[in-house]
C-alpha cells in the first residue's frame, strides 16, 4: 500500500552524526528489518520515516510524494514502540481507541474496528485490563492491535519484541510475519537481533555508525557480505578473520598469515575483480568452515583448544593461538579431544572470504549477485 | 520468614508508639479538667472526660453538668482566625504549587535545553537553604512593601519552600514514566496536547502526592508565621498555638487546639492515602 524512498537522509545531534547519507528504497508490501549495533541509527531513520524527528537534511517519499514536512499523524503510519509501549493508565481497548481518534469516524465504527483488530489478534479477553496486568506477550498483541486498527499504508516497528523471553518472542515473531503477509502493509522493523532479522525480513538493511552498509535478502547478506563489519555481524558464532596478505608463486595464489598458510583455488582467485597479488588482506572464514586435525598438516595453525562447547547437534571449540588470540570453530559432535589439547587448523579455502585490509571491502563478487557495494545495491532497488 | 516477619512487626509498633503516644498524650490532656492534669503522677486516662477544652478554645464557656463552669480561653481568638487562614493558606499555596509545579518538573525531567543543570541546581539550592537563614531579608523586604503580618505575604515566603521541593519531588516522578509522547505523536497530539491530555493523568498520583506535601506544609508551617503574622489578624493556627505558651497555663486548651489543627491534614491524607500508598518513585506505575 506504500511504497517508500528515502533520499540522502542526514540527521545530526549536535557534533554527532546519527544519520549519514542514507538512501533506501523500500517496496510496497514488503517487511523490510534495520539490523545494526545500537547507537548504528536504526530507530532515528524509524523515527524520520515516522516523522517524530526530522532529518538534518534529505527527503522522506511515500509514494512518490514528499511527506518529509508532514505530520506523524497525517503520514497514515502505525508504530510499535520499543517494548510495546502503550498509555498505562488507559485500558487496552482505551489503547486502541485512540488510534482512531483523528480518524473522524462515528463511535460505533471506532468500536467496531476495536472489535475486529482484537478479533485478529485474539486479544479480546483484554480489553479491560490495565497495561499494567498484562505480561510481556499479551502487551505486545494489544500494541499491535492498537497499530492495526487504523489500518496504515506503513507499520513502523521499533524492537517491539526486546523485552520478552526467548520463547515468546519466537512465537511472536512468525505472529508478526504472518499478520503483515495477511494484511499486505508494508512494514519497517527495527531490531539489533539478527535472528530475528533474518527469519523475519524479505530484505535485511544492515546499518553501522549511521550508514548503510548492505541491503539485500538474508542469504545474500550472509553469503556475499559487502565488507568485514557485515560478515561479522551476522552468524552466530561470528566469522574469524586473520590478517595477512597474498603471495603468488608459481601460478599459485596463496593467502600467508604469520601462524599459517592456505592455498586459494583458481575458483576463488576468478572471482575477485583486481589482482590479489601481494595484496594485503583479511581473510574472513565462519566457523563451521574451519578443519581441526590432532597431527600436523601442512601450513596448518598450530592452536590450543582453549574451550569446548558441546551442543549436541555440534560442537562449538575456541581454539587459543600466539597468546591470547582466539578464533572458534564448529565441528561434529564426534570431535573428541579436550581443553589443553594441541589442534591443528586449517581454514575450508573454497568457503573463504577475503577483504581488503585497508577498507573492509569484499574483494570477492559471488557468482549470483553482481553488485557488491551499498551505493550500487540501493541503485539496482531503484531500477528494479 | 516467620523470624522476618516479628521483626517487621516490632519495627512497626515501634513506629506507631514513636507517633501516636505524644498524640495520645494530648488528646487525653485535651478531654482532661486543669485539675486533673495537674495530678501526679499522672493519669493515664481521663477519669471524668469532659469536652470543655473544645468549647473554651473556640471561644465559648462551657457548664458542666455538676455545675463547673470552664470559661471561654482567651487565646480563643486567635485560635479560630489561624484555623481559617491555615485552611486558606494551605489551599491557595497547594493550588498554586501543583500549576506551577507540574509544567516545571516535566519540562525539566523531559525535556532537553540549555544551562538544564544548572537550572536544576538553582532549584535545589533553594531548597537547600535553612528557611531561618532568608527569614531577616525577607522580614525587611515585606516591612517596607507591607506585606508583613498579611496573608499575601505568607503565601509568597510559603510558595518559596513549596515550589522548589515539590518541583523536585516530582521531577522523579516525571523522568520514570514511560516514554508515551512519541506515541502521543503518532496518535495525532500536539506536545501541548499529549502533555494535557496524556501525560497528567498518567502521573495524577504523584501530582496528587505533590499537592498533599504542599498542602501540609502550608498547613504546618511555623517559622515564618510566627515571625510575620503572629499576634495579627493574619495568623497561621501553628502560630496562634504558640501564642499558648506566654499565658496562664491552660493545658487543655492547647490540647484541644492541637486536636483542632490535626483535623485538614487528617481529612486531606485520608482522602488521598490510596494515592500515597501507589505511590513509588522509582517505578511510577507499579
Amino acid at each position: 500500500m506504500a511504497k517508500i524512498y528515502l533520499e540522502h537522509l542526514h540527521k545530526n545531534y549536535g557534533e554527532s552524526v546519527a544519520l549519514n547519507d542514507l538512501t533506501l528504497h523500500i517496496e510496497d508490501k514488503e517487511l523490510i528489518v534495520f539490523l545494526g549495533p545500537s547507537g548504528c541509527g536504526k530507530t532515528t531513520s524509524l523515527n524520520c520515516i515516522a516523522g517524530i524527528e526530522q532529518p538534518t537534511s534529505g527527503r522522506i517519499h511515500f509514494d512518490g510524494q514528499d511527506v518529509t514536512d508532514v505530520p506523524p499523524h497525517r503520514r497514515n503510519i502505525a508504530m510499535v514502540f520499543q517494548s510495546a509501549l502503550l498509555y498505562p493508565h488507559l485500558t487496552a481497548r482505551d489503547n486502541i481507541r485512540i488510534s482512531l481518534r483523528i480518524s473522524r469516524i462515528s463511535k460505533q465504527d471506532i468500536d467496531r474496528q476495536v472489535e475486529e483488530a482484537a478479533k485478529l489478534l485474539d486479544i479480546h479477553g483484554l480489553l479491560d485490563k490495565l497495561p499494567f496486568h498484562m505480561s510481556g506477550g499479551e502487551r505486545q498483541r494489544v500494541a499491535t492491535a492498537k497499530a492495526i486498527v487504523r489500518n496504515p499504508s506503513v507499520f513502523l516497528m521499533d524492537e517491539p519484541l526486546a523485552s520478552l523471553d526467548a520463547a515468546m518472542r519466537e512465537d511472536l515473531r512468525a505472529e508478526i510475519v504472518v499478520l503483515q503477509k495477511k494484511l499486505g502493509t508494508t512494514m519497517v522493523f527495527v531490531t539489533h537481533d539478527q535472528v530475528e532479522a533474518m527469519t523475519m525480513g524479505d530484505r535485511i538493511a544492515i546499518m553501522q555508525a549511521g550508514a548503510l552498509q548492505q541491503v539485500g535478502t538474508s542469504d545474500e547478506i550472509y553469503s556475499s557480505p559487502v565488507n568485514t563489519f557485515v560478515a561479522g555481524f551476522v552468524g552466530s558464532p561470528p566469522m574469524n578473520f586473520f590478517q595477512g596478505a597474498i603471495e603468488k608463486r608459481d601460478e599459485e595464489h596463496r593467502f600467508k598469515h604469520t601462524k599459517f598458510h592456505v592455498k586459494l583455488p583458481e575458483a576463488v582467485v576468478q572471482r575477485s575483480e583486481e589482482p590479489l597479488e601481494a595484496k594485503s588482506v583479511t581473510l574472513g572464514v565462519r566457523p563451521h568452515h574451519m578443519t581441526l586435525s590432532e597431527t600436523p598438516e601442512e601450513g596448518a595453525l598450530k592452536g590450543q583448544i582453549y574451550a569446548v562447547e558441546r551442543l549436541g547437534k555440534e560442537t562449538v571449540v575456541i581454539v587459543q593461538y600466539g597468546g591470547e588470540v582466539k578464533f572458534k570453530a564448529i565441528v561434529p559432535p564426534s570431535f573428541r579431544q579436550s581443553m589443553g589439547d594441541v589442534v591443528y587448523v586449517l581454514p575450508q579455502a573454497e568457503h573463504i572470504y577475503l577483504f581488503d585490509s585497508n577498507t573492509g571491502r569484499n574483494l570477492l563478487c559471488q557468482k549470483k549477485q553482481a553488485s557488491a557495494s551499498p551505493a550500487r545495491s540501493s541503485l539496482s532497488d531503484l531500477n528494479g | 520468614m516467620a523470624k522476618k516477619s516479628i521483626v517487621t512487626w516490632i519495627a512497626v509498633i515501634l513506629v506507631l508508639l514513636w507517633t501516636l503516644v505524644p498524640l495520645y498524650w494530648f488528646a487525653k490532656m485535651a478531654f482532661q479538667t486543669p485539675a486533673e492534669i495537674s495530678v501526679f503522677p499522672p493519669h493515664l486516662y481521663p477519669h471524668q472526660p469532659t469536652i470543655s477544652g473544645f468549647f473554651n478554645v473556640l471561644g465559648y464557656p462551657y457548664t458542666s453538668r455538676s455545675g463547673e463552669v470552664f470559661i471561654a480561653a482567651g487565646q480563643a481568638g486567635q485560635v479560630k482566625m489561624g484555623l481559617l487562614n491555615s485552611l486558606i493558606l494551605a489551599s491557595i499555596v497547594t493550588c498554586i504549587t501543583t500549576v506551577v509545579v507540574v509544567p516545571l518538573a516535566y519540562t525539566f525531567a523531559r525535556l532537553e535545553f540549555q544551562h538544564k543543570n544548572k537550572l536544576l541546581f538553582a532549584i535545589l539550592l533553594s531548597v537547600a537553604l535553612p528557611p531561618i537563614s532568608i527569614m531577616i531579608p525577607f522580614y525587611i523586604l515585606f516591612v517596607k512593601i507591607e506585606l508583613a503580618g498579611t496573608l499575601l505575604g505568607l503565601v509568597l515566603v510559603t510558595l518559596t519552600i513549596t515550589i522548589p521541593f515539590v518541583a523536585w519531588m516530582l521531577l522523579g516522578f516525571f523522568r520514570n514514566l514511560p516514554p508515551v509522547e512519541r506515541l502521543a505523536r503518532i496518535d495525532g497530539f500536539s506536545r501541548f496536547g499529549a502533555f494535557v491530555k496524556i501525560v497528567i493523568p498518567m502521573a495524577k498520583v504523584g501530582i496528587a502526592v505533590g499537592a498533599i506535601i504542599s498542602f501540609l506544609f502550608a498547613w504546618n508551617e511555623y517559622t515564618f508565621a510566627q515571625i510575620l503574622v503572629n499576634g495579627t489578624p493574619a495568623t497561621t493556627i501553628p502560630a496562634s498555638i504558640s501564642g499558648f505558651l506566654f499565658q496562664h497555663p491552660e493545658p487543655e486548651h492547647l490540647a484541644a487546639s492541637i486536636i483542632f489543627s490535626l483535623i485538614p491534614p487528617f481529612i486531606v491524607a485520608y482522602l488521598l492515602q490510596k494515592h500515597i500508598a501507589k505511590m513509588n518513585i522509582v517505578e511510577p506505575l507499579g
